[in-house]
């Protein structure tokens, strides 16, 4: 039953999760040529400074690819479980409401860490062959806030979509925002590499997701968009 | 049980996300700025002026000969606490504002006998500082450091083509190949050797740009605790010892070459002491009791007749003047930061938000969510959301739910009781 539960995710994200592929894949293609161009125009040293001092990243135009794709994801995955009362269907399968959740929830983010793995590989490929390690380690820091406000934001939309009543769904939209945009505050590169700022990210992704249970649960005890 | 456990730790989300954004906006709001005091000390009437921020609150105290401090609020005044304008304010800095006093005429200036023109106001002013963000920038930036050519004879400072990491000793890694240079690391490890210094390097600071008038390499602290200046002269390795007090730690040591190539920079020890540290690799104690580098922003204001040390916080400021060559008496001003005071805007921001979380405090240059709290108008307004959240959340839900409204009612003020009643239970 799992697997035909994690069968029909695949179909719902299948279209969006392909779209997304090519944009990561194009915009790492655009970041490397990007760093390719810049070191054969000027000094390696120079560029170094750039990196270590002035804290320059090569790559930030991917800082909003992450939550516009967890976002999209969120929509593609949930948003035709919520029309013409589909999610009754699930509800009545013969599982656990949480154990569908839990599937639904665990493929989408597998899916968001799939892109984000192939945006971390792609840094940490092209910045080996111009930065030592310790660049290409902080550069790696400096992705992370960037796919957790994206894993923040495909949690947060979920609650949005689940949850049925309106109060609770716009105040639920505003948390997402709120958290989406403390996770994106301007910092310098590696700067959420300290023991507290990895435990407010990481207790603002559990929250989130467990909080998308909770939206659940008002589903079945409403009835609403079913 | 999945459902209280997710309803919980939504509502701790809000309380987290409103702790943030909630006094962010308020401050903009009702204008709720903090600004520092700025503290110098004069030599041509031989006290302390400073220039402070007046809040909109506090600002119906200032007298009406002054109405264009209503306006922005910046007041200018003697150690006395004696409004002054701003030209009166600057004409007696010579040595900050030497340009200034140029073009309205008045220099040649006279102070302690010496006659001073524009050429020797520059070259007899040194500032230097520290903050505490400076403490912690080691730790993030990337441990890879350029040891400039320092050579005299050249017009200005170029990058080399490598920078060195510590890896025991140093490790040299060249930009145009990315790979370590072996034969220029032994070089630079065996000068080192030879000075006495004892592997393997714990830190080192520096200043690492090009744009200050000449190069004073880097400080390496050793495995002893001892600390080593290593420069590049003629792309060869010149090493020296700084000649530290007996027992001082250094904690940190702030690059910084002053204009007139007599200062290196600051040591700040694991004491709180807070060293100079001159060309010649020799320091000097600087009179700084009270200064707490991880909380205080230090200035230290060099002129040829004594030196000024300056910390302050988002609350007060001290300044300490002492002559130079350590005789006679210590002058000290403490001063109260008006805007850092509690004013009626500030009461209701910490009656709406009784705790606030700052994730980029001004004491690091990491994102490290730091809780505040505004003593008694919190506790107030904890007391008050928590009771309305109690009620709001407990109406027909039972206790569970009032004791859920009142923990989040207290953290998270309205923001907290709002969403305690918007995610109640269903009845």
């Amino acid at each position: 039953m799992l697997l035909a539960l994690v069968w029909k995710e695949w179909l719902k994200l299948r279209p969006a999760f392909f779209v997304l592929l090519a944009v990561h894949v194009a915009m790492n293609v655009w970041a490397a040529a990007g760093l390719r161009s810049l070191f054969s125009g000027a000094h390696p040293e120079v560029l170094w400074y750039q990196t270590i001092i002035l804290g320059n990243i090569h790559f930030d135009m991917l800082r909003h690819v992450p939550w516009i794709s967890g976002l999209i994801l969120a929509g593609a995955q949930h948003l035709p479980e919520i029309r013409d009362k589909r999610l009754r269907l699930t509800l009545h399968l013969p599982v656990r409401a949480e154990t569908a959740m839990a599937c639904s929830l665990g493929f989408g983010a597998c899916v968001f860490f799939l892109l984000a793995m192939l945006d971390g590989a792609v840094i940490a490929a092209t910045d080996s062959a111009h930065y030592p390690a310790e660049i290409v380690a902080i550069h790696l820091w400096a992705l992370l806030p960037m796919e957790a406000a994206g894993l923040a934001a495909y949690f947060g939309a979920t609650v949005v979509f689940f949850e049925p009543s309106t109060s609770r769904r716009l105040h639920a939209l505003l948390l997402t925002i709120t958290a989406v945009a403390m996770i994106l505050v301007p910092a310098r590169p590696g700067a959420w590499s300290s023991p507290g700022a990895l435990a407010l990210g990481l207790f603002l992704l559990t929250a989130l997701a467990m909080a998308t249970f909770l939206a659940m649960a008002h589903q079945r005890l409403t009835g609403k968009n079913q | 049980m999945i459902a209280t456990i997710a309803r919980q730790g939504l509502l701790f989300v809000n309380v987290l996300v409103a702790a943030v954004w909630l006094p962010m906006v308020m401050n903009l709001v009702l204008d709720l700025r903090n600004v520092r005091s700025i503290i110098l000390h004069s030599l041509v009437s031989s006290q302390f002026l400073f220039i402070e921020y007046v809040p909109y609150w506090l600002r119906d105290s200032l007298t009406d000969e002054q109405p264009e401090f209503r306006e922005h609020g910046m007041v200018h005044r003697t150690e006395g606490r004696t409004p002054i304008s701003r030209e009166t304010f600057e004409n007696q800095l010579p040595f900050i504002y030497s340009e200034g006093m140029r073009l309205r005429g008045l220099l040649p200036v006279t102070m302690n006998g010496r006659e001073f023109d524009l050429d020797a106001l520059r070259r007899g002013k040194t500032i230097l500082g520290v903050t505490p963000a400076d403490l912690t920038r080691p730790d993030l930036y990337p441990p890879l450091h350029a040891l400039l050519d320092a050579r005299p004879d050249r017009v200005s400072l170029t990058f080399p083509e490598d920078r060195f990491r510590l890896r025991g000793g140093l490790e040299f890694i060249n930009a145009d190949t990315n790979a370590p240079d072996q034969k220029l690391s032994e070089v630079f490890n065996q000068a080192l050797a030879q000075a006495g210094f004892n592997f393997p390097a714990r830190a080192a600071f520096g200043r690492d740009m090009i744009l200050k008038p000449w190069d004073a390499g880097w400080f390496l602290l050793d495995a002893r605790g001892g600390l080593f200046n290593v420069r590049r002269l003629h792309d060869k390795p010149d090493v020296r010892q700084v000649a530290l007090p007996p027992d001082s730690r250094v904690a940190h040591v702030q690059a910084q070459e002053s204009r007139d190539r007599n200062m290196a920079g600051l040591i700040v020890t694991a004491d709180n002491e807070v060293l100079l540290l001159l060309a010649d690799m020799t320091v000097r104690s600087l009179h700084c009791p009270g200064y707490d580098p991880h909380r205080h922003d230090l200035k230290v204001v060099l002129d040829p007749v004594g030196e000024t040390c300056v910390f302050d916080d988002n609350s007060r400021a001290t300044a300490l003047r002492r002559p130079t060559g350590e005789q006679g008496p210590v002058t000290r001003l403490d001063l109260d930061v008006p805007s850092g005071g509690m004013g009626p805007g500030r009461i209701a921001s910490w009656l709406l938000t009784p705790v606030r979380l700052d994730p980029t405090p001004e004491s690091t240059v990491f994102v490290d969510p730091t809780l505040s709290v505004g003593g008694l108008w919190s506790l107030l307004g904890s007391l008050c959301w928590g009771v309305v959240g109690a009620v709001c959340a407990g109406r027909g839900r039972g206790q569970g739910q009032a004791l859920s409204g009142l923990i989040w009612g207290a953290l998270g003020g309205v923001a907290g009781a709002l969403a305690a009643w918007i995610w109640r239970p269903e009845a």
